[in-house]
């Protein structure tokens, strides 16, 4: 019936299973299968009946069910055990109570507790719904986002001697952090470096084209060095990886692939002997299938990503810049020697290093190393983020707490009677603190269960609205860990509200006291301050939860009022590479895309067509050194830094980037035209000739090959955002298509139609030219915005959802306590109206109390965020995590709320009618 | 009342006399006996794994039931599950538990308790 269905009825299967531990040994043998069988049947039967949401119900009926009878079938087993296997007396086994008092006496009388509590929690359904479903919420909540952050950052890595695995990257001044390595490095390091037992490297793949059946396709593929599979635990599934002459320039072409990608290309049955693929244009012989689970470690980023999601894998030496020493492309992991640790390893690094930078003065200066754990090269950039994500959830489960222990406060006190009368009756205080810890224990136990189950469901959803990217993803799964980690929180939290209300309870007075009900002001008032305490308490975190949630809204409204620097509306573009296997000149290449461009123009209602190699907020970017004229040429290959774009004369005008001075390119920049042109961005001007005009200027690109030649600059336009939104404007340098060939180009059409409608004619058009070409990424610019604040977005969300349910539980809590308080006032109400007070007077004073306590809970609070809200400083775009404004209103917000919250119990307090309320005496 | 010592399993909870009714007909699976009794008492009392596994463990050591050696011939039959038939004692048990409710009727019915009620 419903989409998830299978998963959720493993899911909750297994959980089954596993809770029938709770059963004596013996019974679980002879039942155990049965009773799974029985349950699964039922749960299949009513979901096709009666859809999710009875499915949901049957379950959590089935798991009072099954804790029920645990408990009594556990009690009388005990007894059997205890000697009196006694199966001729059958008359009680309705009645099992009555045989426990034969039993052991700990467990006597736990037993008892338990079954007391279960008897109470079905007397009174409205309390016990409410308390579980907060629990249930609370703990669903906590028990998701801690599933992934437990499979993103506390999971082990799963490589062998993975405690000893670390990555080596390069540093420079400027990024401390780390980057890729150039591929030539990992010789010299493997030769250098004593630290280490073995090293190797990988990289992505920039995109290449599967061909041969059906359409092209774009893939991603992963570079490996020699020893990579050995240092990652990589096993053959089928035939064999690669051989160490396979790695070797030259080489025959040869590919490992992925499980998944055999299976969908070849079906399960074949063996990979003598098969083959074509990559751009090469035929590569498949030697082997690589194991099922095995995965790339990789880094959040786009291009990262890509080797993560890699199904082949290719010898390093077919990297085009496996023997460049300029570019870095590497990704370097490593494993330490036994013996050696992480500082010792850094050191020999450092001294490396300063050898390589003596050794390619050229290359290095100023290039350091470092090394760090793989892990936290995997996962160090979503690691705050995730535990600020964390630490809100930990307040939402506290608000739910605290929620729970104000219903258990305000019932403690109408229980108080018969706590007294217990306590009269011979049972001790001790006694009594455990008989209600029991009770609330049992309802988070159970509410924490139903949590269990809504967590299933919230990774699913999670992982649906664009969590897939966070690195490790998929190894975030509920297992027996989460399991533990959900019954702990609910043990925990059972005691945690549990006790103040337990302790309140067990405050024992005499028994003639109570039942004359006096003495019920004295502990009322004790009472009172504890549940204002707890509402304070609930205020102040919910507070901060709702500021976080209001900076990050802020920051988000301002990162998407960003000014993208063109005109995305009715643009749509595409992608396409011509490999230079097929197209080796220049020539082709621009012969093809004149085609192109013309008969894409030629459709109805386009209006222009322009391409560019790299394309705004698309994640890809080309960074060269640049040498200004009549400045000393840059020293280090990072000193002066410009973003190339190989742009076509209409790119401007189709993405609508205005020209600011100067012009855009035009027929007379031709390939062999004398002069070669550029145009810059304002950025680019204003850093090169601050104040100067920058037209007729002249600069040169330092490329692969050495010094390009020098460019005459004759427009400049205006700055775009290229690297996101929230990232400042780089340097750019647009040389023309003319003069430039590149073989991997985005194309853009402005167009009267939207981007579904134009698809198909694009995709058409392109393989009327050549039916080998994958077009990809093709979609509305639109969509390239709304994925560059994707996380930011998602970041917002969640807070704001965790916010808003933090502050509906807190209106819920100064709803119950003010409601509890006034109907227990009720006399001293009805005395005040009979000596003449005001109605208006009773409303200001029940009011003006919970204000009191929400002005509490505000003040603490704005304390608790000021010191927190750093933590979210680096997600927080254009405002201050101390934004006063967002400070000031969120907390009237909320006072407003409280106030609101209070004011129904308000009213009812003025309806005291004086006669009524004196009657009791 | 006959003196079989049945008497002394009186009176019977409700599920365990509706297990009991359930396989008064035919021997049946667990499974089967849930929906049986929930179609009898039109999902009244609907039976859940704890509850119904630790009657019939009950049932079992009381003799009241028993497990068969050999499972009935039935089409789509998981061979798997333990289907449990009525012993003599059962069913002397059960009848003894319908005429102790019949006698309750009656004595509703003499009162006039049962007016309004659809006849029965």
């Amino acid at each position: 019936m419903t989409q998830p269905s299978g998963r959720n009825i493993r899911f909750a299967l297994a959980l089954y299973r596993t809770l029938l531990i709770a059963y004596p040994r013996t019974f679980r043998d002879r039942y155990g299968d049965e009773m799974v069988r029985l349950f699964r049947d039922r749960c299949l039967r009513t979901l096709q009946e009666r859809g999710t949401l009875g499915f949901l119900q049957c379950w959590l009926r089935a798991l009072v069910d099954l804790a029920m009878n645990a408990v009594l079938e556990k009690a009388s087993f005990r007894l059997e055990r205890g000697g009196r296997t006694d199966t001729s007396d059958c008359r009680s086994w309705q009645n099992s109570d009555k045989r426990l008092r034969r039993g052991d006496p700990m467990w006597q009388s736990l037993w008892k507790d338990l079954l007391f509590a279960a008897r109470t929690a079905r007397r009174q359904p409205g309390f016990t719904a409410t308390a579980i479903i907060t629990i249930a919420l609370g703990t669903g909540i906590a028990s998701t986002i801690f599933t992934i952050v437990d499979g993103v950052l506390l999971r082990p890595l799963p490589y062998p001697n993975r405690d000893r695995l670390v990555a080596v990257l390069s540093t420079t001044a400027q990024d401390r952090t780390g980057s890729p390595l150039a591929p030539p490095f990992l010789r010299d390091l493997q030769e250098r470096c004593r630290s280490f037992e073995e090293m190797a490297g990988y990289s992505p793949s920039w995109g290449m084209t599967l061909t041969g059946s059906g359409e092209p396709v774009q893939i991603d593929a992963a570079f490996v060095s020699p020893r990579l599979f050995d240092l990652l635990g990589a096993k053959p599934l089928a035939g064999r990886l690669f051989l160490p002459q396979e790695y070797e320039p030259g080489a025959e072409p040869v590919v490992v692939v992925s499980r998944g990608f055999w299976e969908q290309r070849f079906g399960s049955g074949v063996a990979p002997a003598g098969q083959s693929i074509v990559l751009d244009n090469v035929r590569y012989t498949i030697i082997g299938i690589v194991s099922g689970d095995f995965r790339m470690p990789s880094r959040r980023s786009q291009m990262q990503q890509r080797v993560l999601d890699a199904v082949l894998f290719l010898p390093f030496a077919r990297n085009p810049y496996a023997e460049v020493r300029r570019v870095p492309v590497m990704n370097v992991a490593a494993r330490l020697s036994p013996g050696v640790n992480l500082t010792q390893a850094r050191a020999e690094l450092d001294r490396v290093a300063r050898e390589l930078e003596l050794l390619y003065p050229a290359t290095n200066r100023d290039i350091g190393l470092t090394a760090m754990p793989l892990r936290e090269a995997m996962v160090g950039e979503v690691r705050r983020p995730l535990l600020v994500l964390l630490g809100a959830v930990g307040c939402l489960l506290l608000i739910a707490c605290v929620n729970v222990a104000n219903l258990l406060l305000a019932r403690g006190s109408a229980r108080e009677r018969e706590l007294s009368l217990r306590a009269a009756l011979g049972a001790g205080r001790a006694r009594i603190v455990r008989q209600l810890l029991v009770e609330s224990i049992m309802m988070s136990t159970l509410g924490s269960l139903g949590g269990i189950l809504a967590a299933n469901w919230g990774i699913q959803a999670l992982v649906g609205i664009g969590f897939a990217a966070l690195p490790r993803i998929h190894e975030a799964r509920i297992d027996a860990r989460i399991l533990a980690f959900s019954l702990l929180a609910a043990i925990g939290t059972g005691i945690l509200f549990g006790i103040v209300p337990a302790l309140q309870g067990a405050r024992t007075k005499s028994v003639a006291e109570t039942l004359n009900g006096f003495g019920r002001g004295g502990t009322e008032v004790g009472g009172r301050r504890v549940r204002n305490a707890l509402v304070v308490v609930e205020i102040a975190l919910a507070l901060m939860l709702a500021i976080g949630a209001g900076l990050l809204v802020r920051s988000f409204w301002r990162l998407t009022n960003v000014d993208a620097g063109f005109a995305a509306d009715r643009l749509t573009a595409f992608s396409i590479t011509l490999p230079g296997t097929r197209y080796p000149q220049p020539e082709g290449r621009r012969a093809f895309l004149d085609r192109l461009v013309a008969s894409i123009s030629s459709l109805p209602t386009v209006e222009r067509v322009g391409a560019v190699n790299r394309l705004p907020l698309s994640g890809t970017n080309t960074a060269v050194g640049v040498e200004i004229e009549g400045r000393p040429a840059p020293t280090r290959p990072d000193a002066d830094v410009v973003d190339r774009r190989v742009a076509t004369s209409d790119y401007f005008a189709t993405m609508g980037i205005p020209l600011l001075t100067g012009r855009g390119f035009d027929v007379r920049d031709r390939a062999d035209a004398v002069e070669r042109v550029a145009i810059v961005n304002d950025a680019l001007a204003r850093r090169a000739w601050p104040g100067e005009n920058p037209l007729g200027k002249r600069v040169r690109l330092q490329l692969l090959s050495g010094p390009g030649p020098w460019l005459s600059v004759v427009g400049k336009v205006r700055d775009v955002k290229h690297h996101g939104l929230d990232t400042p404007v780089q340097p750019e340098l647009y040389v023309p298509y003319s003069q430039a060939s590149v073989e991997s180009l985005f194309v853009v059409v402005r167009a009267g139609a939207d981007t579904p409608a134009l698809a198909p004619s694009i995709r058409r058009l392109v393989w009327m030219i050549d039916p080998a070409l994958p077009v990809n990424n093709l979609a509305p610019v639109r969509d390239l915005i709304a994925d560059s604040v994707e996380q930011p977005r998602l970041r917002t969300m969640l807070f704001g959802g965790f916010a808003l349910a933090a502050v509906v539980l807190a209106m819920i809590g100064i709803y119950g306590v003010v409601s509890y308080s006034v109907s227990c006032r009720t006399r001293d109400f009805g005395v005040r109206i009979a000596l003449g007070a005001e109605t208006g007077d009773i409303r200001r004073m029940v009011l003006w109390e919970s204000l009191t306590v929400s002005f509490l809970g505000v003040v603490l609070g704005c304390l608790g965020s000021l010191v927190l809200t750093r933590l979210l400083a680096s997600t927080l775009f254009a405002i201050s995590p101390t934004d006063p404004s967002t400070f000031v209103v969120v907390s009237l917000l909320l006072v407003a709320v409280a106030i609101l919250a209070a004011y129904v119990p308000a009213r009812r307090a003025t309806r005291v009618d004086p006669v009524n309320a004196l009657r009791f005496e | 009342m006959t003196s079989d010592g049945t008497e002394s399993y009186l009176p019977l909870s409700a599920v365990v006399f509706e297990i009991l009714l359930a396989l008064a007909g035919e021997d049946r699976h667990g499974y089967d006996i849930m929906r049986e009794v929930e179609r009898r008492t039109e999902e009244r009392l609907s039976l859940y794994p704890g509850t119904l596994y630790r009657a019939v463990n009950r049932l079992l050591a009381e003799g009241l039931i028993e497990e068969l050696e050999e499972r009935p011939a039935r089409p789509n039959d998981d061979e798997r599950r333990r289907y449990y038939r009525l012993t003599r004692l059962g069913r002397n048990v059960a009848g003894a538990e319908a005429r102790r409710l019949a006698s309750q009727v009656r004595a509703a019915r003499a009162r006039n308790l049962l007016k309004g009620s659809t006849g029965a």
